[in-house]
């Protein structure tokens, strides 16, 4: 009888689960009861790596601690600031500053694992840590323009800003996956219960055209240089002139990508792709190109030079005011005649030089994929007037950015073909893969011009006004440039952009570089900066590329 | 009835228990997997970034610079050996 009772009454209670489960999981499954045991969770996906071509990591994700003080836990305030000021190297003052016992919660820093260690080995009471993603850089700033910043929205996610990170942010920063699960009071899961879990897609990881030890070498060059110059900004592309992938960029004054909060804006700023300038004589060989490619001139006729040429109310001379008399086009490059290149533009015609300018791709962007590119600036051809058409055939009265200007000159030297610069060579993940390729904007001048401008331009290299302490053995190509600063409207011919464009060896070219240092103090000449500057990355560049001699 | 109930009883009561212990056992586990792949993940992160950090080319320049080693290496092209051809 007692057996049968104690049956009935276990019958009874089982028979009330019941109910209560029929209640809560079919007649009313949607109440708040379920979010008291499920556990909903964004499972963050990592985001894509960038390396250099050759697989070496330029960024990567690290785990940092948010380090932590709950004050009202600490029982011996004096112990834990004795033990803590021991690890952290922070002072007795700050320490006790924080132990503010009406605060729960209060962060202290940013810690490494080593440091999170340590500070778990002391078992003191009221110190906990948070879990935060970063971003780490092997080759600390080398690259910081070219790769941007990982910033956080409003949210708290991640996002990239300028270079890599801003143009590619949807593909490095993959997608989110889901965690739903019922979870006890001790997080351990209810097998019962619900159990979905959504794998997140980690973000594509970046191989880019850059080569980590020519950018090594661009750096160490350009820093050595602003020791020597003195110059206010400074910029160098290096190139492959039949690809267009940019080898290497860098630019001064860079910020440190680890403490890039530390910054103002300005210096997030690619100069290389942002900024404008006016680019002076190494603008002469794309007119002399164009006007040649017309069959306006030919490389050996004869110009005159016999003095200053007046356009309208307007002089132009020579930059040192030595004319020469009878000279080849040739030798126009070499010296650098303005007053030639005049010659030369109104042998074009105006329609021309200005069709060869908009040709060569000026006033509209390269396509480049980094983030922050400016277009440049071409006026009308209504607003053009004669001084605009004579002044442009010697590279001033025109706005450039250094990477027109480099893939611009990069179609006078691969036989005519004006590419998309590129930066990113190949973005892969786990079942995917795309690679980049050179991209032909259009044809700027043909195979056979081509030849021609390059081997003047190796004259104008062993020819020119100043003797470079030149590579032996090597023939170079290449272009300097004086242009001088517009300030109020006017030219200050104290304020220059000095730059030189080269490119080695000269037959087939390895690469190409363009150096613009932006006032510098030493010289205003480029002849007296930027190129031996581009000589001295020439140098080491001819062997790490492991290029013989040629005589 | 009471031989058949009796049993039914101890056996479903047993099932339950085995249940309910495999159950919590299998959460262990779970919980265990969970935690032991995200200390895994974390320590492999850790080792990545070591190896990359001294395979840096600013690491290699820091010992270079410690090391006092400060000259290029020149290289000798074979192609173009004067001593070796001058006659």
């Amino acid at each position: 009888m007692r057996l049968k009772l104690i049956f009935i009454a276990f019958l009874v209670v089982f028979l009330l689960i019941i109910g209560k489960l029929f209640y809560l999981q079919i007649l009313n499954p949607y109440t708040a009861q379920d979010e008291l045991y499920l556990k909903t969770r964004k499972i963050l996906p990592q985001r894509g790596k960038i390396y250099d071509r050759l697989g070496q990591p330029l960024a990567v994700n690290i785990t940092n601690y948010l380090l932590y003080f709950e004050p009202k836990k600490v029982t011996d305030k004096y112990v834990f600031t004795k033990k803590v000021e021991d690890i952290l190297q922070i002072e007795e003052a700050t320490i006790s500053a924080k132990l503010d016992s009406n605060k729960d919660w209060i962060a202290v820093k940013t810690v490494d694992k080593d440091t999170k260690t340590k500070l778990e080995a002391t078992q003191l009471a009221g110190i906990g840590f948070e879990n935060k993603n970063n971003r780490y850089y092997p080759e600390a700033s080398l690259s910081a323009h070219l790769l941007g910043i990982v910033g956080k929205t409003d949210l708290g996610d991640d996002v990239g800003y300028f270079g890599v990170e801003g143009f590619y942010d949807k593909d490095l920063a993959g997608l989110p996956g889901l965690l739903k699960s019922d979870r006890d009071l001790l997080d351990k899961p209810i097998l019962i219960g619900t159990q979905e879990k959504i794998d997140p897609e980690d973000g594509r990881d970046l191989y880019l055209t850059i080569d980590k030890s020519v950018q090594k070498i661009v750096k160490n060059k350009l820093l050595q240089a602003l020791e020597t110059y003195k110059f206010k900004e400074g910029c160098v592309i290096v190139a492959n002139p039949y690809t267009m992938e940019i080898l290497a960029l860098s630019c001064l004054p860079d910020f440190d990508l680890d403490k890039y909060y530390e910054f103002s804006d300005s210096y997030f700023k690619n100069q290389a792709i942002s900024d404008l300038y006016e680019p002076g004589s190494i603008f002469k060989p794309l007119i002399v190109a164009a006007g040649i490619e017309e069959k306006s001139i030919k490389p050996d006729e004869i110009y005159n030079e016999e003095g200053p040429v007046k356009i309208g109310e307007y002089t132009i001379r020579t930059w040192n005011s030595k004319y020469e008399g009878k000279i080849s086009i040739t030798r126009i490059l070499e010296k650098s005649s303005n007053v030639g290149m005049v010659y030369i533009g109104e042998k074009m015609g105006n329609q021309k030089v200005y069709s060869y300018i908009k040709k060569f791709g000026f006033g509209e962007l390269t396509g480049i994929d980094l983030q922050g590119e400016a277009g440049g600036y071409l006026k009308n051809l209504d607003n053009w007037y004669p001084i605009d058409y004579a002044t442009v055939t010697f590279g001033q009265g025109i706005v450039v950015t250094p990477l027109q200007m480099i893939t611009a000159f990069s179609s006078l030297i691969n036989d005519g073909k004006l590419l998309r610069p590129y930066v990113v060579l190949q973005a892969k993940n786990s079942d995917q893969e795309k690679n980049a390729q050179a991209q032909v904007v259009r044809q700027t001048i043909s195979p056979k011009t081509s030849a021609i401008i390059r081997k003047m331009l190796v004259d104008t290299v062993e020819h020119g006004e100043v003797n470079w302490a030149k590579p032996k053995g090597y023939k170079i190509g290449g272009k300097t440039g004086t242009a001088q600063i517009a300030v109020q409207g006017k030219y200050d011919a104290t304020k220059t952009n000095a730059s030189f464009i080269g490119f080695a060896p000269a037959d087939k070219p390895k690469f190409i570089a363009l150096i613009v240092l932006k006032e510098p103090q030493s010289s205003i000449w480029g002849s007296e900066t930027a190129a031996p500057l581009f000589f001295d990355i020439a140098k080491e560049l001819l062997v790490y590329y492991n290029i013989p001699p040629e005589r | 009835m009471k031989k058949f109930l009796v049993p039914a009883f101890l056996i479903l009561f047993l099932i339950n228990i085995f249940t309910f212990v495999t159950g919590i056992n299998l959460a262990d586990k779970i919980t265990f997997y969970e935690k032991e792949t995200k200390r895994l993940y974390q320590e492999n992160q850790d080792l990545e970034t070591k190896v990359f950090s001294v395979d840096s080319l600013k690491y290699a320049s820091s010992l270079a610079e410690a090391l006092k080693f400060t000259k290029n290496a020149q290289p000798v092209y074979l192609d173009n050996l004067k001593y070796a051809l001058n006659k």
